[in-house]
């Protein structure tokens, strides 16, 4: 499970993210929230066997190749 | 007519004049007419399809069949773009767009002769649902209209087990074309990133979505992928490679295969149902006497898979809809509307973590895949439950089998191993390397003819 943000930090990204939600409506993406916060932290646990440098230097998927067409 | 033909049943009778596409087409709407008052799979019923059918009809008297697709009555999930015909991703938001072009797979279907019969049920913009709130109201599942389809190729999985249609387009971003061919008891492939053009079908999140078939048989599904395959230089992610006759090889058997079932998967990342599980033992037993070799195979957690696929599909799908949601999220239902708020709220950093965690999750399957053909697991947990049940934020609470293979882009085919306690199907997913489409269907071929499931149809009550 990872740590959880207060309801005071989710205010801040619920205002940065600008989305007009009513109250209920609001409140019931924050409760689902608390999941999307579990999967972030997966997603940052590095690797097996990789040290913190390499961790920080992995590429992502969208890495692309410069001949590709766009 | 009174008995449903699979496609290729239909091709070969059309083929020797014993089946009229006039009729197999009237056939299709009759039971559109008596079924979709409730069971919902179509949003629209193309006026014109008679005529289409008529007219395919007096071209294949003059000048034979195209190919087994020539006079067979699809449909179209409803983010597949239609000159002229709205496509509306199942939403009030696109309620009144008409689309100039076909999509790519919509164009290449139609020259292979398929008479199309209109479009069909989504979940909201392939994502949310099932919803209520939206201007048509979710699919019903043919084998107890009680009960959830899966989605979100929702009205595609509920029109095919119906008989509605004898195949049709469904898309793929985390499981949408396999979840709902295992709850309706049909079958159904994502076929490798970049095999099928995504060029005019509506996005959810561009390094995830794969288009492909629904089908009452395997075969159908090699049938119908034969004719949306192939390089389009409209969409980015093609692949410019050949591609093969996936029937040429479809009777071979597994015979020399290199199976893995991913046990941790349905035993103890999710537990499947046991009805579900003896699908499964059922399938690796067939194949290990037809000659495969098995052995479980372990990849990465489940959970890593969906936390990955999940947060892709989440800011990629916000992206897309970020100027609507902005303007009025009201056009929105509920659940999609949640969805995006959560997609609006992760960071870039979170999102290229989860690109990061994506190359990493493909190599690790790589390497424990490597002396393997192909994978097998489960497809969906187990029987359908109630449209009533079904929980919202499901896809946050559960881990699901599908995304996996969306997040590596590799090829996955669900198929029926049965039925549960409650009547309702179960389901296998086959997993092959990408690109091996042939083994798919080759190994899901020799398991569909040596089990009696596609004896049996849904019998919906009228409606």
């Amino acid at each position: 499970m990872a740590e959880q943000i207060t309801d005071a930090e989710f205010e801040v990204l619920f205002r940065r993210a600008g989305l007009a939600l009513a109250p209920a409506q609001r409140a019931e993406v924050r409760a689902a929230w608390r999941a999307v916060q579990d999967m972030l932290a997966r997603n940052r646990a590095p690797a097996p066997d990789t040290d913190e440098v390499a961790a920080a230097s992995a590429e992502p998927a969208v890495t692309f190749a410069a001949e590709s067409r766009p | 007519m009174s008995a449903i033909p699979t496609i290729a049943e239909a091709a070969r009778r059309i083929a020797a004049r014993d089946l009229s596409p006039l009729e197999l087409t009237r056939a299709c709407l009759g039971r559109i007419r008596r079924l979709d008052g409730r069971l919902h799979a179509f949003l629209r019923v193309e006026e014109g399809a008679l005529a289409a059918a008529r007219a395919v009809e007096a071209r294949i008297a003059k000048e034979g069949p195209r190919g087994p697709l020539d006079g067979i009555p699809i449909a179209h999930k409803d983010i597949y773009e239609t000159a002229g015909i709205p496509t509306t991703g199942h939403s009030r938001v696109l309620r009144h767009h008409v689309p100039r072009w076909d999509a790519t797979t919509v164009r290449r279907l139609a020259e292979a002769g398929t008479v199309m019969l209109g479009k069909l049920a989504t979940h909201e913009f392939a994502f949310g649902g099932p919803s209520f709130d939206l201007p048509w109201p979710p699919a019903r599942n043919p084998w107890n209209p009680e009960h959830f389809t899966a989605g979100s190729s929702s009205g595609t999985g509920a029109a095919v087990a119906a008989g509605m249609i004898l195949g049709g387009t469904g898309s793929d971003t985390g499981g949408s074309i396999r979840g709902p061919a295992a709850l309706c008891g049909i079958a159904g492939i994502k076929p490798t990133y970049g095999l099928c053009s995504r060029a005019g079908v509506l996005p959810l999140a561009q390094t995830l979505d794969h288009a492909g078939p629904l089908a009452w048989t395997v075969e159908d599904c090699a049938i119908l992928l034969q004719a949306m395959a192939g390089h389009d230089p409209e969409d980015p992610a093609s692949a410019d490679r050949p591609v093969p006759d996936f029937r040429a090889g479809i009777g071979q058997g597994v015979k020399g295969l290199r199976i893995g079932v991913i046990r941790h998967f349905h035993e103890t990342d999710h537990p499947a149902s046991p009805a579900t599980l003896k699908g499964i033992e059922d399938a690796a037993a067939f194949f290990r006497a037809e000659g495969a070799a098995l052995r479980d195979v372990a990849l990465p957690p489940l959970a890593d898979f969906n936390a990955c696929g999940w947060v892709i599909l989440m800011a990629e799908a916000f992206a897309v809809h970020e100027t609507w949601m902005r303007r009025d999220p009201g056009l929105y239902g509920e659940s999609m509307r949640g969805r995006m708020a959560l997609g609006a709220l992760l960071t870039a950093a979170d999102y290229m973590q989860a690109q990061k965690k994506r190359r990493e999750l493909i190599a690790r399957t790589v390497a424990a895949a490597q002396d393997l053909d192909l994978l097998l697991t489960a497809a969906q947990p187990g029987e359908a439950p109630r449209l009533d049940a079904v929980p919202k934020w499901g896809f946050l609470e559960k881990p699901n089998f599908t995304i996996p293979f969306n997040v590596t882009g590799w090829p996955g085919l669900t198929l029926c191993t049965g039925f549960g306690e409650g009547g309702l199907p179960v389901a296998m997913q086959l997993v092959a390397k990408p690109f091996r489409e042939d083994l798919l269907f080759r190994a899901g071929h020799a398991y569909e003819r040596a089990r009696p499931w596609r004896d049996r149809r849904p019998m919906p009550a009228e409606g």
